[in-house]
């Protein structure tokens, strides 16, 4: 976390220093596999589903939306720069 | 050849494929008269002069990740393994997290430094020709087996879509025709472009066929699972702890493994800032979910409509379940045929990347830094090209005639560039990795996982080959690292490490 509060300062970030977005990680894909469940465990069935499909489901989304944030929020070295040194932002190529 | 045995083939299979061809040939036609520079200097060439914009690098990452095997050989690993293989959006969706250990740095460094292949920031940080040179033949060596995998798998989805009628040797001749002249054309930018195509049609495709597998099953996902319980309980049952074990490794190694494909690599050179390369990534983080997402539950769908079939028959699930949707209606008709020129043009734009890729690896990093050290660019670029194309149509060779017991070999390929993860990442940030502890490091993790993958032994009690290889590896790097006395003389700007922050 000190790590984290020292970048905020400079105004640099990047994923990699910052030990608890790894530890994060780890621990939504480690809820979203099934090794703490009995093997052969199908019920409790919700919605026509067994419940542990819907962990391994939401894991993944949970996955999706951690990463999302961890792109917008804790990766930023250069952009700043490039951003401020450009003259005509935006894509050209349509991207937006 | 009969793999997918589609009776909806013929001629509006030929019909499809041949538009597929045109547009692609159009867009490098139309590249290549555009922007002339795009075939005389490397960067132009190999990264469309490092200048991608958002939409364009967000396809071509898709198109390139996604090959039409995602959809084919998907569906049926869903078919055999049942709920477990969910872990295949998981590991898609973990490559992102593996770019992150190392794209935003290596992504700063590449532009300061001009990097055109990724052996450019090997050298770069390890100034050590053993280390470059095995890191160099470990990529040749994975990009060769997966363009091989491409070319097999092209063959049997074009001699699956028009039903036979053209003969697998010449679909697939006829196709990586049009592959190398579009990419001799227009180079990265033209594979880049014709990847929007490939991913919209592989994209529309997939969701169109989960529509139509759901129609069949009467549209009622409760019934379905019910079916499943009363029927294939295991493939809905919590799995077994060494199969759970196999999923983690499986994430880890895709996680990683893809992140280090050359290709790869070479799109974080080619976007044009942070920004468009981070927004990139923020919208392929999604893509697993409607992706392999939906061709897991194709493959799901596939066991209610065609239990009991053996591990081959399987294989042709994909097939089967397009040609019964086809004959719903016309418009289902139309639209497996699409799916299915889809397959084939997404096969294409992961092959053309990969094979650009090698083009690039082999002219900088052989050719230009031990043949002729003084060759021009635009010499350099005619080399790359040339030795691509020797190299497809060796690998055709290879993909017509298989050598029999060798054949094990090719399959090397994601257990290899695996070994390369220590390189790219504790060498960007650990500025005492030496060289000599990385490349007996990645020598014996290589040794070691293809060793583990040769003999047959896949897994130890779940941990995939791969990964057991990588674990030496990182023991040897890291051990011999701290034995090897540092050289004073190694300023943190050359080795990469260049703290933004303190460490």
């Amino acid at each position: 976390m000190s790590a984290h509060s020292e970048q905020r300062g400079s105004g640099k970030s990047e994923p990699i220093r910052k030990p608890w977005i790894w530890i994060g990680m780890l621990a939504i894909i480690l809820v979203g596999i099934p090794w703490y469940l009995p093997p052969g465990m199908i019920e409790p069935i919700v919605f026509g589903l067994p419940l542990w499909t819907y962990i391994a489901v939401g894991s993944s989304v949970a996955l999706c939306g951690y990463l999302t944030w961890i792109l917008s929020r804790h990766w930023n070295l250069v952009e700043d720069e490039e951003e401020s040194a450009s003259t005509t932002p935006g894509d050209a190529d349509g991207g937006r | 050849m009969e793999d997918q045995d589609l009776t909806f083939g013929g001629a509006p299979g030929i019909i499809v494929l041949v538009a597929y061809a045109a547009v692609m040939l159009g867009i490098g036609f139309f590249v290549g008269r555009n922007r002339p520079g795009a075939r005389r200097d490397m960067k132009s060439y190999y990264l469309a002069g490092g200048n991608l914009g958002m939409l364009v690098l967000f396809f071509t990452l898709y198109a390139t990740q996604y090959s039409g095997n995602t959809v084919v050989g998907y569906a049926p690993q869903a078919y055999r393994e049942g709920f477990a293989w969910w872990q295949s959006v998981t590991f898609f969706t973990a490559i992102i997290g593996g770019y992150m250990l190392f794209a935003p740095r290596l992504y700063v460094l590449a532009k300061k430094h001009s990097f055109i292949t990724p052996t450019d920031w090997v050298r770069h940080r390890f100034k050590s020709t053993a280390v470059t040179l095995l890191a160099t033949f470990l990529m040749l060596w994975a990009l060769a087996n997966y363009l091989l995998e491409q070319l097999i798998a092209m063959g049997h989805a074009i001699s699956g879509l028009t039903g036979d009628t053209v003969p697998y040797q010449i679909g697939v001749a006829v196709f990586v025709l049009v592959m190398l002249a579009y990419s001799w054309m227009g180079g990265m930018r033209a594979v880049a472009l014709t990847d929007v195509m490939q991913g919209i049609a592989l994209l529309l495709g997939v969701v169109v066929l989960l529509v139509g597998a759901f129609y069949l099953v009467g549209g009622s996902l409760g019934d379905t699972t019910q079916y499943l319980i009363d029927n294939e309980p295991e493939a809905i049952a919590v799995p077994p702890l060494e199969d759970s074990v196999s999923w983690f490794s499986m994430i880890l190694l895709v996680g990683i493994g893809i992140a280090m494909y050359p290709h790869a690599i070479q799109r974080i050179y080619s976007a044009r800032s942070e920004r468009t390369l981070k927004r990139s990534l923020k919208r392929m983080v999604w893509m697993p979910l409607i992706t392999a997402g939906v061709v897991f539950c194709v493959g799901m769908l596939g066991i209610r409509l065609f239990p009991g079939l053996s591990e081959d028959d399987s294989e042709r699930l994909v097939g089967m379940i397009a040609n019964r949707v086809g004959s719903i209606n016309v418009v289902f008709y139309v639209a497996m045929i699409l799916l299915f020129g889809g397959v084939v043009a997404a096969i294409v734009s992961t092959a053309d990347s990969a094979l650009l890729s090698f083009s690039s690896i082999v002219s900088k990093d052989v050719y230009a830094r031990y043949l002729r050290p003084k060759a021009s660019e635009e010499r350099q670029v005619a080399v790359g090209k040339i030795v691509g194309i020797v190299a497809v149509f060796g690998l055709l060779l290879l993909a017509w005639n298989p050598p029999g017991t060798l054949v094990d070999i090719f399959v090397l390929k994601m257990e290899l560039l695996v070994q390369l993860a220590p390189v790219f990442v504790l060498g960007m940030y650990w500025k005492r990795l030496a060289a000599g502890p990385v490349f007996w490091g990645m020598a014996a993790g290589a040794g070691l996982a293809g060793w583990l993958t040769l003999t047959g032994e896949e897994s130890v009690y779940g941990v995939h080959g791969g990964i057991v290889g990588l674990i030496l590896n990182l023991a040897i790097c890291v051990l011999g690292s701290l034995v090897v006395r540092p050289r004073a003389t190694e300023p943190a700007e050359e080795t990469g490490a260049e703290p933004t922050t303190a460490a």
